[in-house]
């Protein structure tokens, strides 16, 4: 009988599988030769940092890593993201030779990595070199919710100093401000303090995400917080973002029964220069209504914070919305280059805030 | 009959939101209106008392809920009968009542 290995059939079987394997076996070898040849002049640890980050799209963080000192770059950075998301691609955040970087940034890393995790799309990052801002980093819980699969909330911490908190189902939670305020006056003045201001704010911001954030739908968006505070200086930081639709494409897009319909037009050929810098501080100071209609109107949501504001409930209000940044206690607004698509308000509370005897 | 008085501090020391569904711990204005607000106001009315509504004792208010609570009551029963009746109360934070009567009187 015939041996198998010696027929036709099988030495064109055999010639078709080794020509294949040989191809496999000089890609490997190129893609081998090409990883050494990028590795090469480089560290173990810089070799393995190159590793970590393979298989994943690696986007670098602005060198100054702040949404109040750098907006526009750091916009930039978030819509780059913002575009892997929507297109379900695995990111490495890379941020190793950042100079500087604060909790405001940090609250949008964060923020940034939850949605990632959420959709069960891979998220990596490494370490600053500067120590300094690493503690940062490390201390906001950012590696932590990073090596861990997260659900759709992160709660938030009683007794931890810088943190950031986020809700599930983008609900109003009136009893955050309870903890919140606790804490936060207890840094401040040393024991339990009311600061009515505080809650107004926070529930001013919580009820626009769930009512204006999405235009379709009511609660739709996420909304974040991260609470920082600074013992030395007697200062607590509030930084609250969501990716929504923002301030000015949800009064643009308002429906044709809603009372806002069509008021962001009439107001803007009502303005000077029409441009969203001066429709906010319009809005903000309660002055659409009169600007429309004549008459003054109670601020509700966004004019409610600045009341707050001037009230001095709290300090160094200064918000971004699309394409407009509000230093609010500092009356200036500026129009960024670019759009950042939600909103982002950051305030502090300090000892010169008005404040009164704990209610319970 | 001497006149009632409701303390919102009975309700929720953190009253939140617009309306409960809104958020499982918002205590919105709602709610407020519904269960505590709007049966004691009918027993106002029919005694022909004030409905003194004192707002101290929170940790801090919203506008929405100050606006569905109190201009929503407006809406429901006219502005007239609510601004009647009703009377308010506040050491902590007067300036709320000016925006309240505001409230009310826009619904």
């Amino acid at each position: 009988m015939k041996k198998y290995q010696t027929t036709a059939k099988y030495k064109d079987k055999h010639q078709r599988l080794s020509l294949k394997r040989h191809r496999r076996q000089l890609l490997s070898k190129a893609k081998r030769k090409r990883k050494h040849y990028r590795q090469q002049g480089k560290s173990k640890y810089e070799r393995g940092q190159d590793n970590l980050a393979t298989g994943f799209k690696t986007l670098t963080a602005p060198e100054h890593f702040s949404f109040i000192e750098e907006p526009e770059k750091t916009i930039k950075f978030i819509n780059k993201l913002e575009n892997f998301y929507l297109k379900r691609k695995s990111v490495f955040v890379d941020l190793q030779n950042i100079k500087s970087l604060d909790h405001s940034a940090v609250a949008v890393l964060v923020s940034v990595m939850f949605s990632f995790k959420s959709r069960n799309i891979a998220f990596n990052g490494n370490f600053p070199l500067k120590k300094e801002l690493a503690k940062i980093l490390i201390d906001s819980g950012f590696f932590k919710y990073l090596s861990k699969p997260i659900g759709n909330k992160i709660e938030y911490t009683i007794g931890k100093e810088n943190q950031i908190f986020a809700r599930a189902n983008k609900e109003v939670n009136s009893e955050l401000g309870l903890i919140v305020m606790a804490e936060a006056s207890t840094t401040i003045w040393g024991i339990n303090r009311t600061c009515k201001g505080l809650q107004r704010t926070l529930l001013e911001l919580m009820q626009n995400t769930n009512n204006h954030a999405d235009l379709e739908e009511k609660g739709a968006k996420h909304w974040w917080l991260s609470v920082n505070h600074d013992k030395k200086s007697k200062k607590v930081y509030f930084y609250f973002v969501d990716y929504g639709v923002g301030i000015f494409e949800s009064l643009k897009s308002k429906p044709s029964g809603n009372k806002w319909f069509g008021w962001f037009e009439k107001l803007k050929n009502k303005l000077q220069y029409g441009g969203n810098d001066e429709v906010f501080k319009l809005l903000l100071d309660g002055d659409m209504h009169m600007t429309i209609t004549g008459h003054h109107f109670r601020g509700k949501g966004l004019p409610g914070i600045k009341e707050v504001l001037d009230r001095n409930q709290i300090s160094n209000l200064r918000i971004i919305s699309n394409n407009v940044y509000a230093d609010v206690s500092e009356e200036k607004y500026f129009k960024l280059s670019n759009e950042f698509s939600g909103t982002f308000v950051t305030w502090e509370l300090n000892e010169h805030n008005i404040n009164a005897k704990w209610i319970i | 009959m001497d006149n009632i008085i409701l303390f919102v501090k009975s309700f929720s020391i953190t009253p939140g939101s617009r309306y409960k569904e809104e958020g499982k711990k918002a205590h919105s204005g709602e709610e407020f209106r519904e269960v505590f607000l709007e049966p004691q106001f009918e027993k106002a009315e029919k005694a022909n008392v004030k409905l003194i509504i004192n707002i101290d004792g929170t940790i801090g208010y919203g506008t929405s809920w100050l606006e569905e609570v109190f201009g929503g009551l407006s809406r429901k029963l006219g502005k007239d009968r609510v601004l009647k009746t009703l009377e308010f109360i506040s050491v902590e934070e007067p300036y709320l009542i000016d925006d309240i009567n505001q409230y009310i009187k826009d619904a």
